[in-house]
């Protein structure tokens, strides 16, 4: 990102702010889709961010940090978004649902598991677990990073994903047929 | 990519193709019109302006990210915005602290609470809970952080957790966990561990606790036990198994736990020796120094309150990554635990302060492994059985939303006012703060007596 052309938007130039908002657009609008799994709440999340980044960016106090601090713009969104519609619980179908991409190259890791299965484990997260798994394995944070744009300890962020991730496994293992499972009793 | 895993690497495929590829066009013009309408703050009132100016300095090393980094005490900086716009900063102060009291608010309304970094606005951390609220017995000896605003106590068939928000107590139902075996908080998996005699893991966010399996056979008792942030592992030593009075030859075991597949592996300690059996030895993690902190008591050490014959402690550090001790140079202060010895979890890592603490007795004593120094922090003068002093069964914490130490219970001599005569112990079921910054103690809960 553009140094200059942040400084230029922090101090009011909106032609910079233009620029700035068209190249983060996407980049943001996936990250709100991604946590919220519902068109429009993405679009409402995705816009407010945007309107945001104009609004607070002289607030910014690093510019070489305005990629991370535009993270933290969608993920506070984001998770405003659900709150208001509070619609995080939903089932799968609900009308806005965004579907599985179909087209693209063969996915190695696709049989593993299943998509429609994946969806469903991954709406079973509340939207700040949601955050922390798209932060990670979507946008490419590092656990430090993410602590950076959710402002919380590297252990908190790195408990809440190990979290996210053992109660998706849990969810996908209770599709699974039942397991002996090997007891042992306190002497 | 980070995905390690194959489930990380099929949930990172999902993720990519779990959606359309571009934003709407429509998205981003709703919102250059929408900015066109609104004006832009001013750097002053932006919430991260107000972070600097509110919360100490030092917490804000980067834009966004918490620093830990203080070498110093903290300092507040002070900022004189120009004076026909102090009217209008401090109207703007407030809106937003009225704004970020309804997100809060609204956030603890979520059985998953937003990560914190302090305590939500509303709460009061610095007032004493209720006296009248149902507590733990008295005579419990290990506390932890719960990762989230709570300090975690296991007394027989219950865990307790205090909340350092509104210093209240709640309790949850853990029929058989060892209430005296080591309490670990395990970031990576979000648990709190009990490790002795049973492993038990307690799980914050729903109160629900899991009986796991046996410690290692090789592991004579894990009664020390600190938590590895880099590796995610617990880490575990019967250091301070020996019999008290009896001098040994025999060394201590190290040990990794992995909680997650309940799995124990020794650590080959390396050269030179490990520190020798003995009674009385505490060990943490320090941060500042990425090492094990062992604070050990002499071989053979004995005393008895009022005892005299007070010998310094021994200071041992641990690299993990070297698998090497060290002996520091320096000796740890005179610290007296009584007839018990030297209470387990007697220690804690000061994360605010970057400072290892010892506390027994009314002493506080802080370890800058940076400087291989330790300081006397605190030293209850006091006489007349009202101040600090705690010998055994109290239980020690590190609050780190309000960057202090918690003492819960204990046992503190009394005495006669007027004389000062001793007239005996008396175990207590308060809970007091200790600030190592301020060098104060705030009282979070009273005595129930």
């Amino acid at each position: 990102m553009d140094r200059e052309l942040v400084e230029r938007a922090q101090h009011g130039d909106r032609d910079a702010y233009e620029t700035l908002a068209r190249e983060s657009a996407r980049r943001l609008f996936l990250v709100c889709q991604r946590i919220l799994r519902d068109a429009d709440q993405a679009e409402d999340a995705a816009q407010r961010a945007l309107v945001e980044m104009w609004r607070d960016l002289p607030g910014l106090r690093d510019p070489d940090r305005f990629e991370a601090w535009t993270y933290r713009l969608a993920v506070r969104c984001s998770l405003a978004e659900a709150r208001r519609e509070r619609r995080f619980h939903a089932t799968v179908g609900t009308v806005g649902v965004l579907p599985n991409d179909p087209a693209g190259d063969p996915d190695p890791f696709a049989a593993l598991v299943d998509r429609d299965a994946l969806e469903e484990a991954f709406r079973e997260l509340t939207p700040e677990h949601r955050a922390v798994v798209v932060l990670r394995f979507f946008v490419g944070l590092s656990l430090d990073e993410i602590a950076g744009v959710v402002a919380a300890p590297v252990g908190t962020v790195s408990s809440r994903l190990h979290y996210a991730l053992r109660s998706m496994r849990r969810t996908l293992a209770a599709d699974e047929p039942p397991a002996l499972i090997n007891t042992r009793l306190p002497a | 990519m980070n995905a390690t895993t194959d489930f990380e690497r099929s949930l990172a495929a999902w993720l990519e193709r779990a959606g359309p590829d571009a934003v709407p066009e429509r998205v981003v013009e709703a919102a250059l019109a929408e900015a066109r309408t609104v004006r832009q703050r001013p750097a002053w009132l932006t919430s991260s302006w107000w972070a600097s100016l509110v919360f100490r300095a030092s917490r804000e090393g980067e834009a966004m990210r918490p620093s830990r980094t203080i070498e110093r005490v903290p300092t507040i900086p002070v900022i004189r915005p120009p004076l026909r716009l102090g009217w209008i900063a401090v109207a703007g102060a407030a809106l937003l602290a009225l704004l970020g009291g309804l997100l809060a608010a609204g956030a603890l309304q979520n059985r998953e609470a937003p990560l914190l970094s302090e305590c939500p606005a509303g709460t009061t951390p610095n007032e004493p809970g209720p006296v009248d609220q149902e507590r733990p017995p008295q005579e419990i000896s290990r506390a932890v952080w719960d990762g989230n605003r709570g300090l975690i106590v296991v007394a027989d068939d219950w865990t307790w957790r205090f909340d350092v928000c509104t210093n209240t107590w709640s309790k949850f139902r853990t029929e058989g966990s060892g209430a005296f075996g080591a309490l670990v908080y395990d970031a990576d998996s979000g648990l709190v561990v009990s490790l002795d005699p049973y492993v038990w893991t307690f799980d914050p966010a729903d109160g629900r606790s899991e009986f796991v399996g046996n410690t290692s056979s090789w592991l004579h008792r894990a009664l020390v036990a600190a938590y590895d942030p880099v590796t995610g592992l617990v880490v575990a030593s019967d250091l301070g198994y020996s019999p008290r009075t009896v001098a040994t030859d025999t060394h201590s075991s190290l040990w990794t736990y992995d909680v997650d597949t309940d799995t124990w592996a020794e650590i080959d300690q390396g050269e030179p020796a490990p520190p020798r059996d003995g009674y009385g030895s505490l060990m943490e993690f320090d941060r500042s120094a990425d090492r094990l902190v062992v604070w050990q008591q002499p071989q053979g050490y004995f005393t008895g309150v009022g005892a005299g014959g007070l010998q310094p402690a021994d200071t041992w550090e641990f690299d993990l990554r070297a698998r090497r001790w060290t002996q520091v140079s320096v000796r740890a202060p005179v610290v007296e635990f009584g007839w018990f010895g030297a209470n387990s979890d007697a220690i804690v890592y000061d994360d605010a302060n970057e400072r290892t603490i010892v506390f027994a007795d009314g002493l506080v004593a802080a370890y800058d492994a940076a400087a291989d120094e330790w300081e006397i922090a605190f030293q209850d003068e006091s006489t007349d059985g009202l101040g600090y002093g705690r010998y055994s069964r109290l239980a020690l914490g590190y609050d780190p939303l309000n960057d202090r130490l918690v003492v819960v219970g204990g046992t503190r001599r009394t005495a006669d006012p007027s004389t000062g005569e001793f007239l005996g112990w008396a175990a207590m079921d308060d809970v007091v703060a200790f600030d190592l910054r301020t060098r104060t103690w705030t009282e979070l809960l009273a005595p129930s007596n």
